[in-house]
C-alpha cells in the first residue's frame, strides 16, 4: 500500500515567492491494479510520481510504502527499496549504451544466470523485440529503445511500477501495445502511469487528476481509490 | 555474439571489454609510465653494477695500506699487520693505476694492480680470478692481462695496447701489450711488475713501504677488517670493505636525480591518467545516475568504478612491466653486454616505483569520482531529460 498524506513540495523556500509543485497531497493507493495520473504539462503529476517513488523528498508530508515511511529510510535503505520492489519507466529510455537489449534489461538484478536471462528474453518476446536482445541501444528505433526500458522495469517483479510519460515517444499504435501490455502485467503490480495523453489511460482503474499542485478529482474508473 | 558472454551486466569486465577505445588511452598512459621507470631502473641498476664491480667487490677479500703524504710505511706497522692472526698475506703492488671503461651513463676506470711474478699466483686466487685466455704479463715487460668485461668495453683482444699514449684517460703510463684475459667478479686487471710502474720491484720491504693489499684468512675478513680500520690513519691511508662501501655509497647520493624524475612522472600520470578517467565518468553521469535511481546505492556505484579504475591500472600495470621486461632483454642484449655490463631484466627497486604509477592513480582518480557520486542526483537527471 502507498499512502500519502498532507504532502507538499514547495521550491524556493525562504524566497518572496515559493512555488508548490505539490500541495496538501492526500492519497491511497492499494492493490494491483493501474493508476492514471493525468495533468497538464507543469501540473506536479511527474513531481507526484517521483515524490511517491522516495525519489524527491517532499518538504512536509509522509509518504508510506507498506507501513514504511519513505523519508525516513536512509538512502541506502530507500534504494534497497527501490531494487526490491520498484520499478521505474522514464519519459527517456536511459539505456547504457555499451550494454546490448538483453544486458540493459538484466541490469536491475544484475545477473548473468540462464533463469534471468530466459526471464529477459520472455519480457523481450512478449514486448514483441525478443530478437533484438543482442543489439546495441544504438541500433533500435525510439519505440524499441522505450520497450526494453518497459522490459528493464519489468525484470525484477517489482511490487509498484512508476511509468513517467512512457508512451511520449512511441507513436499511437505502439502505445496502443505497451499499454496492453502492461494491463497484463497489472494482476501483478500496482502501475502508476503519469502521462498527459488520455487515450492511452483507457485500460486505467482510477485516475487522478492534477492541476498546479493539487489533486483535482479522482476518477475511480473500474473500482475504489 | 555480445550478448552471449557470459558477464554480469554490472561487472567491471564488461565495461572494460565493450569500452576498449575509450579506456586505451588511460592504459597507454599507465603502460608508457611503468615501462619508463622500470626501464629507467634496470639502466640505472647496469651502471651501478659495472660501478660495484669497478670500485666495490675488490675490497670484499682484501684491504689495502698506501703511505701517508709519501712518507714511508713504518717497518714495524708492516711487521704488525704481516703477522696479525687474521692476516694471511700482504701482497706489494701500486693503486695509482686503472683502465677507462665506457658506458651510457658513466665513465670511469677499473683497477689495473701492477704484480711482482711471486704474488701473482696467490693474488689471482685470493681474488678469484682466472686466467681465460693467453698468458699473464712477466716482470720487467710492459703486459697486461685485462678482465674480460673490460676488454669487452674497449673492445680489446690479444695483442692490442692500452696506456696513456693509447686512450689519454688511462692512468698507466706508456703503452701496455695485452697478454692475457681474465675472468672474476670485480673488475681486476694485472699489470707486469716494472720499474716504471712499481719501482724497486725487485726489493719487497721498499715496495711494502709505500703500499700493499692485505689478504685474510679464510673466514677472518670482518675482523680483519676491524683490526686495519684501528690503523692509526696519520700514519697510513686504509682502504677496506667499509670504506669503500661509503665512497660507493657517495655516488648513490648523485643518483637521488632518479627518485625525483620517478616521482614527477608519477604526478604527470597521476594528472594525466586521474583527469582522463574523472572526464570519462563525467560522461558517464546518466548511467550512474540511473543506477541510483533503479536503486543501486553510491557505495555499490563507486565499488563499481573503484574496480573498473582497479583494472584499468592493472592491465597498464601489466603491459608496462611487460614492456619494460622486453625493453630489457633488448637492451642487455644489444646495449649492455656489448659493453661487458649487465642488464637486468628485473629490479626490485623499478618494480616497487613502478608500481606506485597505478597505486597513485588509482587513489588521485577515485578520489575526485568518490565526489561525484556523492553528488549524483537521479532525479536531476531524470527531469534533465
Amino acid at each position: 500500500m502507498l499512502k500519502i498524506d498532507n504532502t507538499n513540495l514547495i521550491y524556493d523556500i525562504g524566497k518572496e515567492v515559493q512555488t508548490y509543485a505539490l500541495k496538501n497531497i492526500n492519497l491511497t493507493l492499494e492493490g494491483n491494479r493501474m493508476i492514471g495520473v493525468m495533468g497538464p504539462s507543469g501540473s506536479g503529476k511527474s513531481s507526484l510520481l517521483y515524490v511517491m517513488a522516495g525519489l524527491k523528498i517532499p518538504t512536509s508530508g509522509t509518504i508510506t510504502y507498506n507501513n514504511t515511511d519513505l523519508s525516513k529510510l536512509t538512502p541506502k535503505k530507500a534504494a534497497e527499496l527501490r531494487l526490491k520492489d520498484f520499478g521505474f519507466i522514464f519519459q527517456r529510455h536511459f539505456l547504457i549504451d555499451y550494454m546490448t537489449v538483453l544486458e540493459n534489461v538484466l541490469t536491475p538484478i544484475n545477473s548473468d544466470s540462464m533463469e534471468g536471462k530466459l526471464k529477459a528474453l520472455n519480457l523481450l518476446e512478449r514486448l514483441k523485440i525478443g530478437h533484438l536482445a543482442n543489439k546495441k541501444p544504438f541500433q533500435l528505433s525510439g519505440g524499441q529503445r522505450q520497450r526494453v526500458a518497459i522490459a528493464r522495469a519489468l525484470i525484477n517483479d517489482p511490487k509498484v511500477i512508476f511509468a513517467d510519460e512512457l508512451t511520449a515517444a512511441l507513436d499511437h499504435k505502439s502505445a496502443k501495445e505497451v499499454m496492453d501490455f502492461l494491463d497484463e502485467y497489472k494482476r501483478k503490480a500496482l502501475i502508476i502511469v503519469v502521462t498527459h495523453d488520455p487515450s492511452i489511460l483507457e485500460n486505467a482503474d482510477d485516475i487522478v487528476n492534477i492541476r498546479d499542485g493539487v489533486i483535482v478529482t479522482v476518477d475511480s474508473l473500474k473500482g475504489v481509490v | 555474439m555480445e550478448g552471449n558472454e557470459s558477464m554480469k551486466p554490472l561487472s567491471p569486465l564488461l565495461y572494460t571489454k565493450r569500452n576498449k577505445r575509450k579506456i586505451f588511452a588511460s592504459i597507454n598512459a599507465v603502460t608508457l609510465a611503468v615501462a619508463f621507470l622500470y626501464i629507467l631502473y634496470g639502466f640505472t641498476s647496469s651502471i651501478l653494477s659495472m660501478e660495484e664491480r669497478a670500485h666495490v667487490l675488490f675490497y670484499k677479500k682484501a684491504a689495502s695500506i698506501s703511505s701517508f703524504e709519501q712518507k714511508p710505511i713504518d717497518k714495524s706497522l708492516i711487521e704488525d699487520i704481516s703477522k696479525n692472526k687474521n692476516v694471511d698475506r700482504i701482497v706489494a703492488s701500486n693503486f695509482n693505476y686503472g683502465i677507462r671503461f665506457e658506458i651510457p651513463g658513466a665513465s670511469d676506470s677499473a683497477v689495473a694492480v701492477p704484480l711482482r711474478s711471486a704474488d701473482v699466483d696467490y693474488f689471482m686466487k685470493a681474488q678469484g680470478i682466472k686466467l681465460i685466455q693467453g698468458n699473464l704479463p712477466k716482470e720487467e715487460s710492459q703486459e697486461v692481462a685485462v678482465n674480460k668485461d673490460i676488454a669487452k668495453n674497449r673492445k680489446l683482444k690479444i695483442g692490442d695496447k692500452i696506456g696513456d699514449s693509447i686512450n689519454k684517460f688511462d692512468s698507466i703510463p706508456g703503452e701496455y701489450l695485452v697478454v692475457g684475459i681474465l675472468d672474476s667478479e670485480a673488475l681486476t686487471s694485472i699489470l707486469s711488475a716494472n720499474d716504471s710502474i712499481l719501482p724497486d720491484y725487485k726489493n719487497e720491504e721498499i715496495v711494502l713501504s709505500r703500499s700493499f693489499y692485505v689478504f685474510p684468512k679464510a673466514g677472518k675478513k670482518a675482523s680483519m677488517d676491524a683490526y686495519i680500520s684501528k690503523v692509526d690513519k696519520t700514519r697510513v691511508v686504509v682502504a677496506t670493505e667499509e670504506t669503500s662501501n661509503k665512497a660507493f655509497e657517495r655516488k648513490l647520493g648523485a643518483l637521488k636525480v632518479l627518485d625525483v624524475i620517478s616521482i614527477l612522472s608519477i604526478i604527470v600520470m597521476v594528472v594525466t591518467v586521474g583527469s582522463t578517467k574523472y572526464a570519462q565518468y563525467i560522461n558517464r553521469k546518466e548511467e550512474l545516475g540511473l543506477l541510483n535511481a533503479l536503486g543501486y546505492n553510491k557505495r555499490n556505484i563507486l565499488f563499481r568504478t573503484f574496480k573498473e579504475v582497479v583494472i584499468t591500472n592493472a592491465i597498464g600495470f601489466i603491459l608496462g612491466i611487460g614492456l619494460g621486461v622486453i625493453m630489457q632483454l633488448f637492451n642487455s642484449k644489444r646495449l649492455w653486454e656489448p659493453l661487458g655490463v649487465r642488464g637486468f631484466l628485473f629490479t626490485t627497486k623499478g618494480f616497487v616505483v613502478a608500481i606506485l604509477v597505478p597505486l597513485f592513480t588509482i587513489l588521485f582518480s577515485i578520489i575526485p569520482i568518490n565526489n561525484l557520486i556523492n553528488k549524483l542526483d537521479p532525479i536531476k537527471m531524470i527531469e534533465k531529460n
